[in-house]
């Protein structure tokens, strides 16, 4: 009857149905997403656990076009009774704090379990060992019901106890992919992923057997973002009824000033006062009109502190340094993290690096590598902020000649990084953000400026040290051989003295 | 006054005796850098400075002149580094001729020193360079240009021991030699120098054997004229008191060629007065006479763009700023018309021996 009609679609069969908005809309695509929410899920847990990633990935072609992914790690492991959902139900995460994490949509890699199960009829298999225990359990995801189906049924005889000091998880996912088209972005997103993670040892296996790996340099592992409240200036109506639900009972007034960041008893006030609301109004009595404008003066209200940067996990300029220096050896390279803003409530943190040289090829267009919460973003280049950020530069100013081998690297962290479309891979063009980019580059630009004076100097000084020297060692044969008794060993040294005085004291034009 | 005027030019010595120029090479160019190297002064040379704004033409000695403007290469820059050594490297040749007392052509000294030339001009302006640094003329250095003139007359030559008669020497006639300093003159019969640019013209005039009809020494210098050929000439008027005419094409190229015979070069400015013979006279062939002899217009050439553009040029050279040459170049630009000395020919093959140059010589109808 009516109750099939009004039966809701689970979330599993939604994302089914749309699996292009998450980036598995093609084989080769599929390929490369499904490998990044393995690796990502992998360093946030060995992160937030506070162990020094060791992560390991292979790829597997068991048939044409048929894929199996190894992703190994060491971080704390799953505890048995969270493995089915974490894998088998989708937006079962533990993502859905203001706080900046790496996982998009807060599914981990659901969806990737749910495309290789779609494309190859296979289970997701997972070895996970705690402090305490191993648990191995193959995990299918009952996509009507958005419910997990594990083999062994019985989770207990999945579980046996862990007697050694060993930790992480281990997953293996068979996938339908195409390496050929996914190649070259797989091994970008793995040079870039060890760009921001200089603190991780990452290593890579193809398909053939060929081998990359990244070998941890330092480390300090950046600290993990805290929780925090949301800001009153990202206040919208859906949040706000959510957090009503919570504290139903609470007077409005305690209501603002527990849930929200930055509001103090004076400035709540203010604020109901201007909405026109008695501050003594119970939460669970405020009416449809009244909530909307207590959103409005939240959102509106002049003169209310920046939102709590504390939840951001910024890379650190030291840290990005050695990571940018791991992967392309630049001759030079220096970062600057800007102050924490934020847009439309949600707080950020820009940091900014530069390369020159080293790996780097030399091109024409800058090479542009672009970073939104440590992780990288490799499509849309074109649309992003920081690629317009860039074009504007006159990046002659600095004395950066076309064709130099130069990278800027753009990391943006935030509870809310406002990506432009669904795929997540470019970032909108906000005023705030673009500020916060555009000084950024200014800064490492005069570094790199000095840089390039200095190398120029110093190239120079070669230049002319090997000519000078040239030059005085012929003189001092000529001399030898026209002015009787003078002995040319004795003049070409006495020379060749003078011409390192004169480099070293720089008294040549 | 005089003497302020001395000092504005480059005039160089007559000739300085081999043992004082090697000393002087010595103590200004190898001694003064060694010095400087022990002193830790910066290494430099001083050279009368030689590009186009020095060269200047004097009003009242009617002679293109180099004034005397030194310029210092250093050793310690970058730019000028190659010629201080290139100076030190031709230096150390040239003494060496100096000590042996023989002569060597300019392409001997670049190949001497080839890993540090490019191309043979840089080890020839170098060469200038010295001498003009030296206040002495190349051959002096033992440094001579090939010379490619030649002389057909009634003169008798002594060249290192040889006697050489100039009018026994048959259509083929001696070739200057580059050592032209070191010839004397025995004994002549001639009453004047024809000077002619063209070798086919030459001949002409050496095989209808105008030089005995008319009395003359014939010399060519094969187009433009070399330093060897310039300093025949200038020798033969100072000291045989010979006046001499010059016979060029009709062109501006034809002019050039003339007044470099009476004025000296832009290039060699410093050492016209060695090798200018001022009173020369431009006999022809002159724009007027082509009328004036009727040479008919099938023997006359149109002017190129060039030859037009080349004509301006020498029009605005001071030492043709005079009303004679101007009128001349006047009728030039005005037929557009250039002839060769050969264009006489279409007359009669011997016209030029046989009536215009007697006639000219005769009429004194020539420029000064």
């Amino acid at each position: 009857m009516g109750n099939e009609t009004f039966k809701e679609k689970s979330p599993a069969d939604f994302f089914y149905e749309n699996m292009d908005v998450c980036g598995f809309d093609n084989p080769g695509r599929a390929l490369y997403t499904a490998v990044r929410e393995l690796v990502e899920n992998s360093l946030d847990a060995c992160e937030t656990a506070g162990y020094l990633p060791d992560i390991k990935v292979k790829l597997e072609e068991e048939e044409k076009n048929m894929f199996k992914i190894v992703v190994e790690d060491n971080g704390p492991g799953i505890p048995p009774e969270n493995i089915p959902e974490s894998f088998g139900k989708v937006f079962y995460s533990s993502k859905y704090m203001m706080k900046q994490h790496r996982g998009r949509f807060g599914m981990g890699g659901t969806m990737a379990v749910m495309y290789g199960q779609i494309t190859t009829q296979k289970p997701v298999h997972v070895v996970s060992i705690t402090k305490d225990y191993i648990t191995d359990l193959k995990i299918k995801i009952d996509i009507l019901n958005n419910l997990p189906v594990t083999e062994p049924r019985n989770l207990e005889e999945a579980v046996e106890l862990n007697n050694t000091n060993k930790h992480g998880t281990i997953i293996e996912l068979w996938i339908e992919g195409n390496y050929k088209r996914s190649r070259d972005k797989i091994i970008e997103y793995i040079k870039q992923t060890a760009m921001v993670a200089p603190y991780a040892t990452i290593e890579f296996i193809e398909p053939d057997g060929n081998r990359i790996i990244y070998g941890r340099v330092t480390k300090e592992v950046p600290s993990t973002p805290k929780e925090s409240k949301p800001h009153p200036k990202g206040a919208n109506f859906e949040l706000f009824n959510r957090l009503c639900r919570r504290r139903e009972r609470d007077k409005v007034i305690n209501f603002l000033r527990k849930e929200f960041q930055a509001l103090g008893k004076k400035t709540s006030l203010k604020i109901l006062e201007m909405a026109k609301v008695d501050p003594n109004k119970r939460v669970k009595e405020l009416s449809e009109g009244e909530k909307r404008r207590i959103v409005k003066g939240l959102r509106n209200f002049e003169g209310i502190k920046p939102p709590d940067a504390s939840s951001l996990a910024p890379i650190g300029v030291e840290t990005f340094v050695m990571g940018i220096k791991r992967v392309l050896e630049p001759e030079f390279v220096t970062a600057t993290q800007r102050p924490p803003k934020a847009y439309e409530g949600h707080p950020f943190i820009v940091e900014v690096a530069l390369a020159w040289g080293g790996k780097i090829p030399v091109n024409e267009e800058i090479k542009l590598y672009r970073f939104a919460n440590r992780i990288p973003l490799l499509y849309d280049e074109w649309n992003d902020v920081s690629t317009r950020v860039i074009k504007k530069i006159n990046w002659k100013r600095y004395d950066v000649k076309t064709n130099s081998p130069l990278a800027v690297f753009v990391h943006i962290c935030s509870t809310s990084v406002p990506y432009k479309t669904l795929g997540k891979e470019y970032i909108a063009n906000k005023p705030e953000i673009r500020r916060e980019i555009h000084l950024g580059i200014l800064k490492v630009c005069k570094e790199l400026q000095n840089f390039l004076h200095k190398k120029e100097a110093k190239e120079r000084k070669m230049k002319a040290f090997k000519l000078f020297s040239k030059h005085a060692e012929l003189v001092s044969r000529f001399i030898a051989e026209t002015v009787k008794g003078v002995d040319e060993e004795k003049v070409r040294r006495e020379f060749l003295n003078f011409v390192s005085e004169k480099i070293s004291g720089g008294g040549f034009t | 006054m005089k003497k302020k005027e001395n000092e504005e030019y480059i005039i160089l010595a007559e000739k300085i005796e081999r043992e004082k120029l090697i000393d002087k090479m010595l103590n200004e160019i190898f001694l003064r850098i060694l010095s400087q190297i022990r002193k830790r002064q910066n290494p430099f040379l001083e050279i009368p400075a030689r590009k186009k704004e020095v060269v200047v033409y004097d009003e009242e000695k009617d002679l293109i002149l180099l004034k005397k403007i030194l310029m210092k290469r250093d050793f310690f820059n970058m730019k000028n580094v190659r010629k201080f050594t290139q100076t030190v490297a031709v230096s150390s040749t040239i003494t060496e001729l100096l000590r042996r007392n023989i002569h060597a052509q300019l392409r001997d000294i670049f190949y001497n020193r080839a890993y540090i030339f490019e191309t043979q001009n840089e080890s020839d302006a170098i060469i200038e360079d010295i001498a003009a640094m030296m206040g002495v003329y190349r051959e002096n250095l033992g440094v001579i240009a090939s010379a490619k003139g030649v002389c057909v007359g009634e003169i008798k030559i002594r060249d290192k021991g040889d006697l050489i008669d100039c009018s026994r020497l048959g259509t083929g006639g001696w070739s200057i030699t580059p050592l032209v300093d070191e010839v004397e003159f025995v004994d002549y019969g001639a009453e004047y120098v024809l000077v002619i640019e063209k070798d086919a013209a030459f001949f002409r005039l050496v095989e209808d054997k105008i030089w005995k009809k008319q009395k003359c020494i014939l010399v060519t210098g094969k187009g433009q004229a070399d330093v060897a050929t310039r300093r025949f000439v200038k020798r033969l008027r100072e000291e045989l008191k010979l006046p001499v005419y010059i016979l060029v094409d009709s062109d501006p190229y034809g002019f050039y060629i003339a007044s470099v015979y009476k004025r000296g070069s832009i290039q060699l400015s410093f050492d016209t007065p060695r090798l200018a013979t001022q009173d020369a006279k431009l006999l022809g062939l002159l724009p007027s006479d082509l009328d004036k002899y009727k040479v008919p217009k099938y023997a006359r050439l149109k002017m190129t763009e060039a030859d037009i553009k080349r004509l301006s040029e020498i029009s605005n050279y001071p030492w043709f700023k005079n009303k004679r040459y101007q009128e001349e170049f006047q009728l030039m630009l005005e037929r557009k018309e250039k002839a060769e000395v050969q264009a006489l020919c279409s007359k009669n093959i011997t016209y030029l021996s046989d009536v215009y140059i007697p006639k000219k010589m005769e009429e004194r109808d020539w420029l000064s």
